[in-house]
């Protein structure tokens, strides 16, 4: 009976070790991202037995700014409002029946939209455009977003005012990156950061093209100098979705020709970090290749 | 016999728990949410831009980690980190160039600030592009990894 109790025991004991050892090795496995780890065991051998202290260094990660930091930008420096630069809010439903990517894309258009007509303190025009970004978000697994710190609410509450309006967005941009970052879906983040880009040089090619403002074609070059930051945070989620390799085709395509512009090419070979974009002159024929075949991208994106 | 037993079972719990509760000591605490939460409140007055949650594996040796951040003339940033869910401390280095260039030049490094904290904050301006990279010293069978914060605000 004795033998019995005790080969009991002995057995409780060694399941209980048996569950914590697991339940750590599984907690390990999680907490050090396991799945982000790409240990190549070969280079791992030959940097063991090579250097011992030779350091390690993992792929370079690449983060985009936010689409309403890119709005506030071109506010400053004086972009007006005008009717009808914007995409239309009646096409949202038919970028619900698309793919992921077309809706991620079309998304960023509209938050861009929802941003340059509440900075201009369009209210009804920027109800109409948090709707569409909210249909679009819920489409992509988002919900939660809008409802997390009342921000719908907080929204149609303050939407004349600017300021407070545009705390929320940062809100609703930080709710919507912790939810694709815990979902691992945080390509959907760089293609949707793609459209509000696209859109937002959209309007300052359009508003210098009546206004020829000088102030703002400088930014139109500042913000057309992360093309290359954008292609490489498209490069890096390309395994994601195969309708990426489209977007970085259109992105290296609006790069070359960048790129191409000798003011540009010079800034550029220079090296400076602190190099002033805005400041660079630039004809107005190279602008307007580089400025048509934007708008030709755009076209591809809002296109039915 | 059966008092020896009681204490086997009591020991073999305890154990039990220790390696538990090491286990979850030694990769850190990384509920994203709550950390990114608290650097959000130490950003104000700056406005929410972007944050990049780095999930830090402590390999055999020494490596890194290289986060290119683009930035606008003229706007006002502030960089935050926040290393408390990482059991073993990283340094941060700041430059204005990436890690392959030679004219690059360290702006700012955690290195240098005072006592043993766990947040820390880089005001900065005037650049286009900013490189963080994040020393990791080696690990081992007790330190395997945790997470890291970075997050931006502009004003």
């Amino acid at each position: 009976m004795n033998m019995k109790k005790n080969a009991l025991l002995a057995r409780s004991i060694f399941a209980v070790l048996t569950f914590a050892i697991g339940l750590s090795g599984c907690w390990n496995d999680m907490a050090s991202g396991k799945k982000e780890e790409t240990r190549d065991t070969l280079s791992q051998v030959a940097a063991d037995t090579a250097v011992e202290k030779r350091k390690v260094s993992d792929e370079t990660t690449y983060i985009l700014p936010s689409p309403q930091q890119i709005a506030e930008i071109f506010k400053k420096s004086g972009l007006a409002y005008f009717q009808g630069l914007t995409n239309s809010p009646e096409l949202c439903n038919k970028y619900r029946t698309g793919n992921s990517v077309e809706k991620a894309l079309n998304l960023g258009v509209y938050s861009a939209d929802l941003s340059y007509c509440i900075l201009n303190k369009q209210s009804q025009e920027s109800k109409n455009y948090f709707k569409c970004c909210h249909d679009l978000a819920v489409d992509l697994g988002l919900a939660n977003a809008f409802d997390m710190n009342n921000i719908s609410r907080r929204l149609e509450r303050n939407i004349q005012n600017g300021d407070s309006v545009s705390h929320i967005l940062a809100d609703l941009q930080m709710n919507c990156d912790n939810i694709l970052e815990e979902n691992n879906k945080e390509y959907l983040s760089v293609v949707s950061f793609t459209g509000a880009w696209v859109e937002s040089i959209h309007f300052g090619i359009m508003v210098h093209a009546r206004e020829k403002n000088q102030s703002i074609s400088a930014k139109l070059l500042e913000q057309l100098n992360i093309a290359e930051n954008v292609i490489k945070a498209l490069s890096a989620q390309l395994s994601q979705d195969s309708g990426i390799a489209n977007l970085i085709s259109n992105m290296k395509d609006i790069n070359v020709l960048l790129n191409s512009i000798p003011a540009i090419h010079d800034a550029k070979t220079k090296d400076e970090p602190d190099q002033d974009f805005s400041k660079l002159v630039i004809k107005d024929e190279d602008l307007k290749k580089l400025c048509d075949r934007i708008e030709a991208f755009r076209s591809t994106i809002v296109k039915i | 016999m059966k008092k020896s037993m009681k204490r086997l079972l009591k020991f073999g719990s305890l154990l039990s728990f220790a390696i538990m509760i090491f286990s979850f000591q030694s990769d850190g605490n990384c509920d994203t949410r709550a950390l990114k939460e608290k650097a959000k409140k130490s950003l104000d007055p700056y406005k929410y831009d972007v944050a990049k949650v780095t999930r830090v594996v402590y390999k055999d040796m020494p490596s890194s980690k290289e986060i290119e951040v683009p930035l606008f003339i003229g706007e006002k940033y502030r960089l935050l980190f926040n290393t408390e869910a990482l059991p073993r401390k990283i340094v941060v280095n700041l430059y204005n160039r990436d890690k392959d260039n030679k004219r690059r030049k360290l702006l700012f490094s955690s290195k240098d600030q005072e006592g043993d904290k766990s947040e820390f904050t880089f005001d900065y301006s005037f650049a286009t592009k900013i490189f963080l990279d994040y020393e990791i010293p080696a690990g081992d069978s007790v330190v395997k990894g945790g997470c890291m914060v970075f997050m931006m605000g502009y004003k």
